[in-house]
């Protein structure tokens, strides 16, 4: 159970440059002053921070009063800022978590804090998450509105499509918050399995076509009977195939060896002509000492030097001969290359001579093509049977969660609930001097419609017994009961203390705050005393408090800014 | 005695009446002089005679029995001559003889022209057969001889009423009296009164040297002899042909005057030795291009694919491409000297010689990981082929 806790509220108006800072005891507190002292509005503005505007004006009240409200939910403290319409959270520590100008950016961060997912339908049915006004509904007794048969607490309920009913069953646990989150996952695996079951009836309808489009035959047509043709297809192919690799392979380098060849020869030609020059001007010289024209190394004994330079002519002359006898033995082979490369083509031509291969009426050809459009069928069917599986996954999905659904929205716990109301009613009604009634029928929506002076206190028996259920067995939440001048009510001084009596001492373990016009004999652990009139906040604490605030207000128009800046 | 000798062909070649040859000399001319001469050295080396020529010093070429000590000396005109015979006139000088065989109308015809006045026959000193003649009669130390050489035969009718062109060779002495009668009285300007010419001292001799491609007839001389000779060197006649005529080519060609016979040898002579240290020196030279041939029929025998094969012949034309043209790359160079250090430790087998290939290029690749297997297989090979050729 979720136990959510008033720990402070601080009220600074930079107007009137006072304030006021109230803190609240987890359990019993009590807000004692006469009338116009600011009970109410010390009650109301702890709402209107948290964005739940109760009806009824504050009188006199500055309007752009500052309020700085400290919560807690299962102990994680939280603070909520406050003013003209702006709020901002903050964490323990006063870190920005979040600043908002709107209701919903507000509301998912509120109940993101408070775990509130209760979801509500608008005036059009479309689904909306329930507010704050909806989260403290049943748990604040509103001096102007609460206290008569109708839910007058807040203003603008109305925008809700009956909501009452849903928010009593939210939290008595009829329909708890687990029911609200299974109803939402459930919500979003529908949501998927609509989608799958879009997908799954196109990729029928495609299958269908498909069929229709590709004649698949009637006798179911296997490659068995054309194994034969299938292994020398295959052998074919792959003889084909490497084949042609190596005539490539070989043919790049016979031209290359074509083109070094004729390199080759056209440098050792001009290699020769030079020598030719040499040679002719050897010839001519007169010296008694040969000076080599490539190297101007002079040799005093000639022949040699000339001797090797002639054989190495030679050689070269020879292995330009030899050069073109090869390039004439490369270039026949390397025309037989090409030719062979070329007559691959009618290999190939072998290959269609296969697929036309026929056995009982069936071309092999068109079996091949035939188990092309089945292996395509076959996809589609591998496709239906995935999404199947999916969308069958989904289904149970949901299906268990509807069955958890089920389980939480069992009419044994809606019979137990209720039982206890009843009980818990009848007590009430007995312990607030009000005639018994017959509770065997009443619901939780059941408020009463007293008039007279018995009317709050069948109204007090009324909360008193839902708020027994809220904090009983099948509760998620802990919720402190506000109830705001019971004395309001018209009371005499008989039933008064009675009803300020089962206020002290008969609610359920939870934090209180009761706003009394007398002081009461009861024991309540905090006592908030109010005495001036029109003058909740005070000049004293306003420096301290507008010190504390400054800063959180200006880091909330900041991010405030920062928002509008991005949104533009 | 030598001495004398040599003094009497150093002042003979110094005697520019004596010395200058007749007939004009065009490249031609030359070539044929030259490619003659190689054809007489391997003739003469053939026979194991010793000799020393003198080019362009007494007459044409002048071949002397010995470089040393010489008895005997052959002074020769070589000439070309490109169509027909050679006539009397040209070979003379001289206007020709009276001929008694023609017919009773042809001497009518004639004496009905006006007659030329015949030639002196002192004229015959300006002609090839005159000039040699003069140059023999001068030298008088040596036993002596003249030759007219050429391609073409001689024009002129023989005592026994053959044609002298139809002989190889025939001595002046063997021409019809007609010719002898105007040889006698012409050359006996260079004899004293009481001398006579001696006409068996001149030669003309016909050679088969074709006028127009001397080259492949000398080339064909010099491989049959080597064929007999150093048969494993054979192929290599053409260098060693290119070789000679390179080394000859110049003795011919200077123009500078000696101050003796030593320069005078030096600068115009080729003897019997050089001519031996020149058939060494190719015997020296192993033949590349047998050892390629044998390895690549060994190596295709052997499984090598003939593009491999082929990639080994580009290679060496590449090696000597660069041989010729000084331009080796450096990374070839230490592929080269990486093989010669592989091939010091591993010579080449005679047996099958793939494994060694694939063992040499195993060794190489870790050196040379980038350049391809088979521009290293054909560098390998190069180097190989040459170091076994070396060691034929």
């Amino acid at each position: 159970m979720r136990n959510f806790l008033f720990e402070n509220l601080c009220l600074i108006s930079q107007r009137d440059k006072k304030a006021r800072m109230i803190t609240f005891h987890p359990k019993k507190n009590l807000i004692v002053g006469r009338n116009h002292t600011g009970k109410s509005s010390i009650i109301k503005t702890i709402f209107l921070t948290l964005g739940a505007n109760p009806k009824g004006k504050l009188e006199k009240w500055d309007q752009t009063t500052v309020t700085y409200l400290t919560i807690s939910v299962d102990k994680t403290t939280y603070k909520v800022l406050y003013k003209d319409g702006l709020r901002a959270l903050f964490d323990s520590s006063d870190k920005l978590i979040m600043a908002s100008s709107t209701r919903t950016e507000w509301v998912a961060a509120i109940n993101n804090v408070l775990g509130f997912n209760l979801i509500l339908t608008d005036k059009n049915s479309e689904p909306l998450h329930a507010d704050t006004r909806a989260f403290f509904l049943p748990f604040y007794i509103n001096q102007d509105g609460s206290w008569q048969s109708s839910w007058d607490t807040f203003t603008s309920l109305l925008q809700y499509n009956s909501p009452v009913q849903s928010i009593l069953d939210y939290f008595s646990g009829i329909k708890p918050p687990q029911y609200y989150f299974l109803n939402s996952q459930r919500q979003i695996e529908q949501k998927k399995l609509s989608d799958l079951n879009k997908e799954f009836s196109f990729l029928n309808k495609a299958k269908e076509r498909f069929s229709r489009s590709v004649s698949l035959n009637e006798v179911k047509i296997t490659a068995l009977n054309f194994t034969e043709e299938i292994q020398q297809l295959s052998e074919e192919v792959a003889e084909l195939n490497a084949k042609q690799e190596h005539l490539r392979e070989k043919f790049v380098r016979e031209n290359e060896i074509i083109e070094n060849i004729e390199l080759q020869i056209n440098l050792a030609k001009d290699a020769l002509k030079s020598y030719e020059k040499d040679i002719a001007y050897l010839e001519n010289n007169t010296s008694s000492d040969l000076v080599c024209p490539v190297c101007n190394t002079v040799h005093q004994d000639n022949f040699l030097p000339t001797l090797t330079y002639a054989e190495d002519a030679r050689v070269l002359q020879q292995l330009i001969i030899q050069l073109s006898e090869d390039r004439i033995k490369v270039k026949g082979s390397h025309g037989d290359t090409e030719r062979e490369l070329n007559s691959l083509r009618s290999n190939y031509s072998r290959v269609s001579e296969i697929l036309q291969a026929r056995r009982d009426g069936v071309r092999f050809e068109d079996v091949v093509k035939s188990l092309g459009a089945e292996t395509a069928f076959e996809a589609f069917i591998s496709e239906e049977k995935v999404l199947g599986d999916e969308i069958r996954m989904l289904e149970q999905s949901v299906t268990e969660l509807e069955e958890r659904l089920k389980k939480l929205t069992d009419k044994k716990i809606s019979s137990e609930v209720l039982k206890t109301y009843r009980t818990a009613y009848a007590v009430a009604l007995n312990k607030l001097d009000l005639p018994a009634i017959k509770t065997s029928t009443l619901k939780l929506g059941s408020r009463p419609a007293l008039s007279g002076s018995g009317g709050p206190r069948s109204i007090l028996a009324y909360y008193s017994a839902l708020w027994s259920v809220c904090f009983g067995k099948y509760g998620s939440f802990k919720i402190p009961i506000v109830i705001d001048s019971p004395n309001q009510q018209g009371q005499d001084h008989i039933n008064l203390p009675k009803v300020l009596s089962y206020v002290a001492n008969d609610l359920p373990d939870t934090q209180i705050i009761l706003s009394s016009e007398v002081d009461i004999a009861e024991k309540f652990d905090k006592e908030i005393r109010l005495s001036e009139q029109y003058s909740v906040l005070q000049e004293g604490p306003f420096e301290l408090l507008n010190v504390i605030v400054e800063p959180l207000l200006k880091e909330m128009y900041k991010e405030l800014d920062t928002k509008a800046t991005e949104a533009s | 005695m030598s001495v004398d000798a040599f003094n009497e062909i150093f002042e003979i070649s110094s005697d520019n009446d004596l010395s200058e040859v007749g007939g004009g000399h065009g490249q031609k001319g030359i070539e044929f002089q030259k490619y003659w001469a190689i054809i007489s050295m391997i003739d003469l080396y053939a026979e194991g005679e010793d000799f020393l020529i003198l080019f362009e010093t007494l007459q044409d070429i002048a071949i002397l029995n010995s470089s040393d000590a010489p008895t005997e000396v052959c002074v020769y005109q070589v000439k070309k001559k490109d169509r027909g015979e050679w006539t009397w006139n040209r070979l003379t000088s001289l206007t020709e003889p009276e001929d008694v065989t023609k017919s009773a109308k042809k001497q009518k015809d004639d004496s009905k022209k006006v007659p030329k006045p015949p030639k002196s026959v002192f004229e015959i000193k300006n002609s090839p057969i005159g000039k040699l003649y003069a140059t023999i009669c001068a030298i008088k130390s040596l036993k002596r001889s003249g030759k007219f050489i050429s391609n073409a035969g001689v024009g002129l009718s023989l005592a026994d009423g053959s044609e002298a062109a139809t002989f190889t060779s025939c001595q002046l002495s063997d021409l019809e009296s007609k010719y002898l009668d105007l040889l006698n009285k012409g050359l006996q300007q260079f004899h004293p009164s009481d001398e006579t010419p001696n006409l068996s001292d001149i030669t003309i001799e016909k050679v088969s040297i074709p006028v127009d491609d001397p080259q492949t007839y000398t080339l064909g001389k010099i491989t049959k002899y080597l064929i007999n000779q150093s048969p494993r060197h054979a192929s290599q006649a053409q260098s060693f042909l290119s070789a000679l005529l390179t080394t000859i080519s110049p003795l011919g060609a200077k123009t500078d005057k000696c101050i003796s016979f030593d320069e005078l040898r030096k600068q115009r002579g080729y003897n019997k030795l050089q001519f031996a240290s020149a058939l060494s020196n190719l015997e020296a030279l192993p033949d590349f291009l047998d050892v390629l041939k044998i390895w690549r029929d060994k190596l295709g025998s052997e499984g090598m694919d003939y593009m491999a094969l082929t990639n080994i012949t580009i290679e060496a034309t590449k090696f000597y491409t660069h041989q010729l043209t000084g331009n080796f790359g450096s990374a070839e160079a230490d592929i080269i000297n990486q093989c010669e250090d592989f091939l010091k430790v591993t010579p080449p087998p005679s047996g099958s010689l793939m494994p060694f290939f694939e063992n040499a290029y195993i060794n190489l690749s870790t050196k040379f990981p980038k350049i391809s297997k088979g521009k290293l297989q054909a560098i390998f090979a190069l180097k190989a082929i040459e170091h076994a050729a070396s060691r034929i």
